[in-house]
């Protein structure tokens, strides 16, 4: 009685809050909605043209798998080598581990506002420290060719937590299982890639499945840095769908399109879940 | 005696049942602008609130940035305000989706409304029905800093369009005003142009920045029909790629990059790093209260002096309870002779007889001394009314925002960018644009 009453405002919550929405849209993906008087229900009007005759639709898809193809593998093995090194024993531990955690508390737009400031090709951070290096003059985010590579750069930013799911799942691994190793005469190398990954896969399972969809839902960045530009190149798929609900009113076709990517990260989910079974390394089996 | 008080004691009662029932019209409004935009219309909504003790208006200010999405996400709510600023590129599409009111009667009713400038109109279906003018008349100027033109020892830009600078003239000006870290100018030699401490010149990249300099050449913006975008043609590429070439072949304005991270231009020019800037009119109400040596000249040209005028339009939105009041209302504000927004340098009037009549001018020009600069008249009055195409500005195309959007915006970032020359960029645009034409409200 009284657990029910408790759960009631979380639950109560996701069902007004959350499912509700999810519904309605899906059932707003299948109108012509401009905002004006009622839905009028089009079918399946809004998919067939995404599919067929969405040049954007193409564009937006390209770049943010682009994007998720270049920060997903990057943002993970950078996190694995520091869960590695702040797994160490070494001096001021704490330290360091908030350190590398830090940035990740600091909210997505003020860290965008700064790394305006560090891509500023004339007086930023970044070309400041490359170009006595011998580097050309980088434009970063402001070409076209350059703007995903630097915000795939940026997405390393917040790994803190994905860094802190490979710390815990390190701690879990068995002394006398590198123990065993050593016995046998292996090295450092084989103690990871004998013992430490096959331990931790279950940890990598689930930020690879999370990073994806991270990856996948990106907006912030290119809403507050780049507006999508230049020339569409870092126009991601989910700001291209902000920009038919809020810019041009067509309420009924960002749904459409918010029920595409829905199914595209399900699918990329489910391949990924599926692919476990022979990757992922449960202990006792 | 006794029945007297009574007498006395009922009319205070009847008298402040009637303050209440009159007191009871409540109307919400909603508008953009910086800090000092959102101040000076508060206080002019207080004016009409104490004016007017029927109704109580109440401003929400909104950033700009956010406006239209904001607007967007209260309409699919319901709750649209009264009434409110519009984006000019949405309100037809709104006014013919029934989210704003048609107005025809009341400005047929309106002895005022027809000496209001043309082009300030909003109309559709072929022109019999309206959803009024823009609030005000806005014109694109060219701002710049005294003592940096008193410093270099180089003549003000003209006040009359008769004598704009021609694009040469205006090139050569802007690079003795663009200084390196070293202390030497634009024209010079040994200037350095990755270490630009002051530009000749700042300009807006959306339409309002880079419009007035294809009408000047001769171009446009797009047919009138409203099927075919026309920034592709000869007199379009030209203004366009003289603009792009005063960032990456003068080096006298701010790359796109250089202008994201430094202050906006007017807050650059008060602090003398920026010589000049093309700007809107309503720039006028914050340059008078930055407290520097500014005043304003015409536009440069290329083939004859042009301007745009255009405005944000006040409308009034379909679910008002009280359109009869929300009507007083914009009509209000529009009014110089009551709204203190004309006279502090943030609008100017929509009726012809303020530009053409002297005292009518200086009703609004004089009234807040160290608002208008002494240039106001050349550059307000005259090239207002004379120097502007004959095309409205942009709202009178069908699906507009989609073509900004999905055309034309991508293209100018690549024109700004230098990645593309003007001619490769605005062949993207129109071929971008193809399926997006729709043709005129």
């Amino acid at each position: 009685m009284w657990g029910i009453l408790f759960v009631a405002p979380a639950v109560l919550g996701f069902v007004l809050w959350q499912l509700g929405p999810i519904i309605g849209s899906l059932f707003i993906a299948f109108t012509d909605w401009r905002l004006a008087g009622t839905p009028q229900w089009i079918g399946a009007g809004n998919f067939e043209k995404i599919l067929a005759e969405d040049r954007l639709f193409r564009k937006s898809l390209g770049v943010t798998v682009y994007y998720s193809l270049g920060s997903v593998p990057l943002r993970m093995l950078v996190a694995f080598a520091l869960a590695v090194l702040l797994n160490q024993k070494i001096r001021a531990l704490p330290v360091f581990r908030t350190i590398f955690y830090l940035p990740s508390i600091v909210p997505v737009i003020a860290s965008s506002m700064l790394w305006l400031w560090l891509f500023n090709p004339d007086f930023g951070l970044l070309n400041s420290i490359l170009r006595p290096l011998g580097f050309p003059k980088l434009q970063w985010i402001y070409a076209s060719d350059s703007v995903i590579p630097a915000l795939i750069l940026m997405s390393l930013w917040d790994i803190g937590p994905m860094m802190i799911i490979f710390l815990a799942a390190l701690q879990g691994v068995p002394r006398q299982l590198y123990e065993a190793v050593e016995i046998d005469g292996g090295n450092a190398w084989h103690r990871m890639r004998h013992i430490t990954v096959p331990i931790v896969t279950p940890a990598i399972l689930f930020n690879l499945i999370l990073s994806i969809i991270v990856a996948m839902q990106t907006f912030t960045q290119a809403y507050v840095m780049t507006d999508g530009g230049p020339n569409n190149n870092s126009l991601l798929y989910v700001l291209y769908l902000y920009r038919k609900a809020f810019e041009q009113s067509q309420m009924g076709y960002a749904s459409a399109l918010a029920w595409v990517l829905f199914i595209i990260i399900a699918g990329l989910s489910l391949f990924v879940f599926r692919s476990s079974s022979r990757w992922v390394y449960y202990g006792g089996r | 005696m006794f029945s007297r008080l009574r007498f006395t004691a009922g009319l205070v009662i009847a008298l402040a049942v009637a303050g209440t029932t009159l007191a009871q019209v409540e109307l919400t409004f909603t508008f953009w602008g910086g800090t000092f935009e959102r101040d000076a219309v508060n206080q002019t909504l207080e004016v009409f609130n104490s004016l007017h003790p029927n109704i109580h208006v109440t401003g929400q200010h909104i950033p700009n940035a956010g406006y239209n999405e904001k607007i967007s996400t209260m309409a699919a709510g319901g709750t649209l305000p009264d009434a409110g600023y519009m984006d000019s590129s949405m309100a037809l599409r709104w006014a013919t989706d029934g989210l704003i009111k048609d107005l025809t009667t009341q400005f047929a009713n309106d002895p005022m409304a027809a000496d209001r400038l043309e082009n300030m109109w909003y109309r559709w279906d072929n022109g019999t029905k309206t959803i009024g003018t823009a609030a005000a008349v806005e014109s694109m100027i060219l701002y710049y800093n005294r003592d940096l033109f008193d410093a270099a020892g180089i003549d003000y830009p003209p006040e009359f369009a008769s004598e704009a600078w021609t694009w040469d003239e205006f090139v050569d000006i802007a690079k003795q005003l663009t200084v390196d870290r070293q202390g030497n100018n634009a024209a010079s030699p040994d200037f350095d142009p990755d270490n630009i401490d002051v530009f000749g010149i700042a300009f807006p990249t959306w339409w309002a920045g880079w419009l007035p300099f294809v009408y000047s050449n001769g171009g446009q913006l797009a047919s009138d029909d409203g099927t075919e975008l026309l920034i592709n043609r000869p007199e379009a590429v030209e203004a366009l790629q003289a603009l792009q070439d005063l960032i990456y072949v003068h080096h006298v304005a701010p790359t796109p990059a250089q202008s994201q991270s430094l202050p906006a231009a007017d807050i650059m020019m008060q602090s003398g790093k920026v010589a000049m800037s093309v700007d809107g009119h309503w720039k006028t109400l914050a340059m008078s209260q930055l407290g520097f040596n500014w005043s304003f000249g015409v536009l440069p040209m290329h083939q004859r002096p042009a301007t745009l005028i255009w405005g944000g339009v006040t409308v009034i939105f379909e679910g008002t309870e009280h359109p009869d009041e929300a009507f007083e209302l914009i009509n209000f504000l529009s009014d110089p002779t009551q709204s203190a927004l004309f006279t502090r340098g943030l609008w100017m009037p929509l009726q012809r007889i303020y530009y053409t009549d002297e005292a009518k001018a200086a009703e609004w020009l004089d009234a807040v001394p160290g608002v208008y600069p002494p240039e106001s008249r050349g550059v307000l009055l005259d090239y207002t009314l004379n120097h502007t195409p004959r095309q409205p500005p942009v709202f009178w195309l069908k699906n507009l925002d989609q073509i900004w959007t999905d055309a034309v915006n991508p293209a100018m970032s690549l024109l700004w960018t230098g990645e593309a020359s003007a001619q490769e960029a605005m062949d993207q645009a129109v071929r971008d644009s193809e399926g997006l034409m729709q043709g005129r409200w």
